[in-house]
């Protein structure tokens, strides 16, 4: 599929397109934390890629295609560095700023087990959003995708010992955020407590 | 203290965690946790974490990205950025080859700069020496042409050992001209300020003696005028200034260059090295023993009238020769050295700039080679 994608078969790069477009987008979304923002780099990503398919010289097409993301989404993050925009976050009761639109999301007509669920989900995307760049991106790379060091080495363009280095940091950090949410989290993994 | 746990320490727990220690580091961690119940709980709390990661449940795309061949204008794996590195490449080219064609042009203006510029430099101070002997001979009543070539002769058994270098020169070059004096210096800069550095010591000596000798109006001191040897463009304006007239002391100012050019009369070399001095240093652009000859065809002349004419050799004889006008040329030099100076700086600025092209250009064409070879 890929030698026929980059003999200029469109068909081919879609069927591509397909098979890897949750994987982009989820990443994509992990990274930024926004919907739009993760679409639009997912749609950036495949342009990319089909543009620059010839570079592509073999290996793993999923971590060729995790570099390109994560590109897009470094530019993104950048951008919005760039050019800070007035958050949407609602005022609460109390007029404080509720953090996260994550927690605006109406849960009344779920199941209590989906709700604590969503309510973990989007404590731990609050978490991530906290993390630098770098680390959310090596985080992201070797434990939701599953790459493994030198993987994620080739797509960061670090060294191996950047990511061990990196990687311990996210996890830490991750590891204080979340235990703050710890009401939230299942017996099994409550941090700190027992 | 020792069971303190590092920033490292988490980094191995968590490179541990995920199996990328290698057999050595492995066995001490393991080692270490078992006797360390606080590395322990870090290690399972940075494995809950972990699992709390994994089981992050994977957000479907909200739409299908595909490509649609209307959206793709350009075909597939082409990268118009890469196709620029031949004309990188070239462009690095042609600017190494402009700047060595700068640096070559730089260099022979350089090397020709200071010989053609010299007389300017020397003007002024010759031309304090023959007015003085102009005020000389206007104040000595009787027998100016004896007068001159006697000054001429005691000046020079003073003057050999004060200047040596200047003598040396004269004796090779064959002319005590100041263009002769000035080549033998051979500075490697052209710039009148630099000329008159190096030649100060010795023009200032010169002025200043002649310039004693005038503000005393003594005859006794005429030793000094040795050094004010050759009368110059500037001397000549005076020179003819003064013959214009029809007063008598025309025919002192007259006598002066049958003075200087005597052959016979003067004990200087510079009259038996007029007839060699043309073939030895004819390859010298400026020398002026190409003009010699001139003097040597006036001086047989004799005649009072004709005298006037011959009193500069380095430039009214020049004009006879019909040679290089080079009693211009040190006028137009000498209002042209700054223009030099300037032009040399901008030569240089042109070589900066050639320099950094070649160098940047290069560099993306390298780069640019080296991505698209991936």
């Amino acid at each position: 599929m890929i030698q026929e994608a980059k003999g200029g078969n469109v068909d081919s790069f879609n069927r591509l397109v397909l098979a890897y477009q949750d994987m982009v987008y989820n990443h994509a979304y992990r990274m930024i934390g926004e919907e739009e923002s993760a679409d639009d780099a997912a749609q950036t990503t495949f342009i990319s890629a089909y543009n620059h398919l010839n570079s592509f010289r073999g290996g793993s097409f999923k971590a060729w295609l995790l570099r390109i993301v994560t590109n897009a989404c470094y530019d993104e993050l950048r951008r919005r560095k760039r050019r800070p925009t007035v958050p949407l976050e609602p005022i609460d009761d109390t007029g404080e700023e509720v953090e996260s639109v994550h927690w605006m999301i109406d849960t009344t007509d779920q199941p209590e087990e989906q709700v604590e669920k969503l309510e973990l989900q989007n404590a731990i995307q609050h978490c991530l959003d906290h993390l630098p760049d770098e680390f959310r991106a090596t985080v992201l790379l070797v434990d939701i995708q599953g790459l493994d060091y030198f993987e994620a080495s080739r797509v960061i363009n670090k060294p191996i010992g950047t990511i061990k280095s990196r990687l311990a940091r996210a996890r830490l950090r991750l590891r204080d955020c979340l235990s703050s949410f710890a009401e939230l989290l299942p017996s099994r993994f409550r941090l700190k407590n027992g | 203290m020792k069971n303190q746990i590092t920033a490292r320490d988490y980094e191995r727990l968590s490179a541990y965690l995920d199996n990328q220690l290698d057999g050595k580091e492995r066995t001490r961690m393991e080692e270490r946790l078992i006797a360390d119940p606080k590395l322990r709980k870090q290690l399972q709390e940075i494995e809950k974490t972990r699992l709390l990661l994994r089981e992050l449940p994977r957000i479907r795309a909200p739409r299908n990205f595909y490509i649609r061949p209307e959206t793709i204008s350009k075909p597939v794996g082409v990268r118009p950025s890469f196709k620029l590195f031949p004309s990188y490449g070239i462009v690095s080219a042609i600017a190494t080859i402009l700047l060595v064609i700068v640096i070559f042009a730089d260099r022979r203006i350089s090397f020709s700069g200071p010989v053609a510029f010299a007389p300017a430099e020397v003007v002024p101070a010759e031309s304090f020496v023959v007015e003085q002997e102009v005020a000389r001979s206007e104040a000595a009543t009787t027998s100016p042409v004896e007068a001159a070539p006697n000054a001429m002769m005691e000046s020079q058994v003073l003057v050999l050992p004060t200047s040596p270098v200047a003598v040396a020169k004269v004796g090779e070059a064959g002319i005590a001209t100041p263009t002769t004096i000035y080549l033998d210096a051979l500075l490697p800069s052209s710039t009148p300020e630099a000329i008159f550095s190096i030649l100060s010591g010795q023009t200032v000596t010169n002025t200043v003696n002649c310039e004693g000798t005038t503000d005393s109006s003594d005859n006794q001191r005429t030793p000094n005028l040795s050094q004010c040897t050759t009368p110059t463009a500037t001397a000549m304006n005076s020179l003819q200034g003064l013959l214009s007239t029809d007063s008598p002391i025309s025919s002192p100012v007259a006598a002066l260059p049958s003075v200087t050019l005597q052959p016979t009369e003067t004990p200087y070399p510079t009259t038996t090295l007029f007839p060699t001095s043309t073939s030895t240093l004819e390859p010298s652009p400026t020398l002026i023993p190409t003009n010699t000859p001139a003097i040597t065809q006036d001086i047989p002349s004799g005649s009072i009238v004709e005298a006037p004419a011959i009193p500069a050799p380095s430039d009214q004889l020049l004009d006879t020769t019909g040679s290089a006008p080079l009693d211009s040329a040190p006028e137009q030099n000498s209002s042209k050295s700054p223009n030099f100076e300037f032009i040399k700086y901008i030569i240089l600025t042109i070589e900066l700039s050639l320099a950094s092209i070649a160098i940047i250009a290069g560099i993306l064409a390298i780069i640019l080679r080296l991505r698209a070879g991936r």
